[in-house]
């Protein structure tokens, strides 16, 4: 009439809640089973195939595809929600001589005109100036490399997308032109005034390529300090759903930040340019 | 610590988080759109209560207690198996450890959809959140007793939907794949 450990509920549940590659089993309520198993070939047995299953089942449990855009579709929403407008200011409309105007955000997201939150947007930026340079610790005497620069350039991006990117200047900006490495072709564009892109001054460009995909293009006058030389890679720099390059062109820093993966970051810059040879 | 909350920040918050919120709602919820309104609710109510997180590191745990708390007040009852008629089942353990492409992630769905809500939390806690048995309890404020004895039932299900020889094997029959019988 011996109950075989295997058969009792209590063990079972025990063996059950032991997490795999954990030390769960030397939990003071753990006991029971610790000590079963020391008497127990068998139950050893289940144990050890229970945790290498579970971690089987952990793994395909994890192994979820994520929709392509949908960080862009939270941000849109977040900026759409009552908060939203206590984080950053939104886009204003505003006749823009050369580039063609379009949207900043998807359609659909409403332009408002608060310009009382002009000030809100300029404190918020010095802020993320802040948070960047905290982030990738740049100090005046050391200024940041390649990765550096694209990595900032998606946080900035991150930071313009849930504020809407900040009030439109009424018209273009000729000291920090369009760059001559981007594919023109299907490409709407608005442009704003930035002043603290690592400390500079300079213009963001506000970009819907082909298939509707999203991008900020950042031009500022470094002097030459930032140390990117060049024109834009074939493979940009990637992290999570952003592609970024940084390059430089007439003595201006350039860095493109785009919402996708690499075949994304292609669509915007011309096949025929230097930076494919 | 002062430090640490005057660096988190909503987007960056989105950008590291969005994909492993995704991913949980999926599971908790079975479905695409689902899922994916869930991690909208997930944000929207992080970025109404931003103040109340303590940490970054904290960050993704608190987000993850929103879903879950989402997900059960959202739930609609799918007709899940009575919480009666799951049992017990260490006889569904194979003797060889299946590798992880083999399993059929269709079916495992199918097998968590069926688990009443409840359940359902207390099996991603394990699987996802890594949670012990402790953790889950307390998070849950559940007596010990209770969250061993569904855990154990959510994970016996999902191996009889899984495993179980007879059934048409939730196991993809392919290279890797193996003796379910022992």
């Amino acid at each position: 009439m011996d109950k075989r450990p295997a058969d009792d509920p209590r063990i079972l549940e025990a063996l059950e809640a032991c997490r795999p590659g954990s030390d769960d089993l030397s939990d003071p309520a753990m006991e029971l089973l610790a000590a079963r198993m020391a008497g127990s070939p068998e139950l050893d047995g289940l144990y050890e195939r229970l945790q290498r299953l579970d971690k089987v089942l952990a793994d395909a449990y994890q192994d979820v595809p994520v929709p392509e855009g949908l960080a862009d579709r939270i941000l849109a929403r977040l900026r759409e929600s009552p908060m939203g407008e206590t984080l950053g200011t939104p886009l204003e409309e505003a006749p823009i001589d050369v580039p063609q105007p379009a949207p900043r955000l998807r359609a659909g997201g409403r332009l408002r005109r608060r310009t009382w939150m002009v000030g809100a947007g300029i404190l918020g930026g010095v802020a993320a100036a802040l948070l960047i340079a905290a982030l990738v610790g740049i100090h005046p005497q050391q200024q940041p490399g390649w990765e550096e620069v694209c990595n900032a350039a998606i946080e900035r991006f991150n930071q313009d997308l849930l504020a809407g990117g900040g009030k439109l200047a009424p018209a273009a900006q000729p000291d920090y032109p369009l760059s001559g490495f981007l594919s023109t072709q299907d490409l709407q564009v608005r442009w704003r005034p930035i002043r603290d892109f690592f400390q500079y001054e300079g213009v963001a460009y506000d970009l819907i390529g082909p298939g509707g995909v999203t991008a900020t293009l950042y031009v500022v006058d470094d002097d030459g300090k930032i140390s990117v030389e060049g024109a834009p890679p074939t493979d940009p720099y990637n992290s999570g759903d952003r592609s970024s390059a940084a390059w430089r062109e007439n003595g201006l820093l350039y860095v493109l930040v785009v919402a996708g993966q690499v075949k994304d970051y292609r669509r915007f810059i011309a096949p025929a340019s230097e930076a494919w040879t | 610590m002062g430090d640490d909350r005057a660096l988190i920040d909503l987007a960056q918050l989105v950008a590291e988080n969005h994909q492993a919120v995704y991913r949980y709602a999926y599971r908790l919820s079975g479905a695409v759109p689902d899922a994916e309104d869930l991690t909208q609710q997930v944000f929207l109510i992080a970025q109404q209560k931003l103040a109340q997180l303590r940490s970054a590191e904290s960050a993704r745990s608190w987000l993850f207690t929103i879903l879950r708390n989402c997900f059960i007040k959202s739930c609609q009852k799918k007709r899940p198996i009575p919480a009666g008629n799951l049992r017990l089942n260490v006889e569904t353990i194979p003797a060889v450890v299946p590798s992880v492409e083999a399993i059929d992630r269709d079916r495992l769905q199918k097998a968590i959809d069926d688990l009443p809500p409840s359940y359902r939390v207390v099996l991603g806690m394990f699987y996802y959140e890594g949670c012990s048995y402790r953790e889950i309890a307390e998070k849950l404020a559940l007596p010990l007793g209770t969250v061993m004895s569904r855990l154990a039932r959510a994970k016996g299900h999902l191996r009889c939907q899984l495993l179980e020889p007879d059934r048409d094997v939730g196991v993809r029959r392919r290279r890797g794949t193996v003796d379910l019988r022992g």
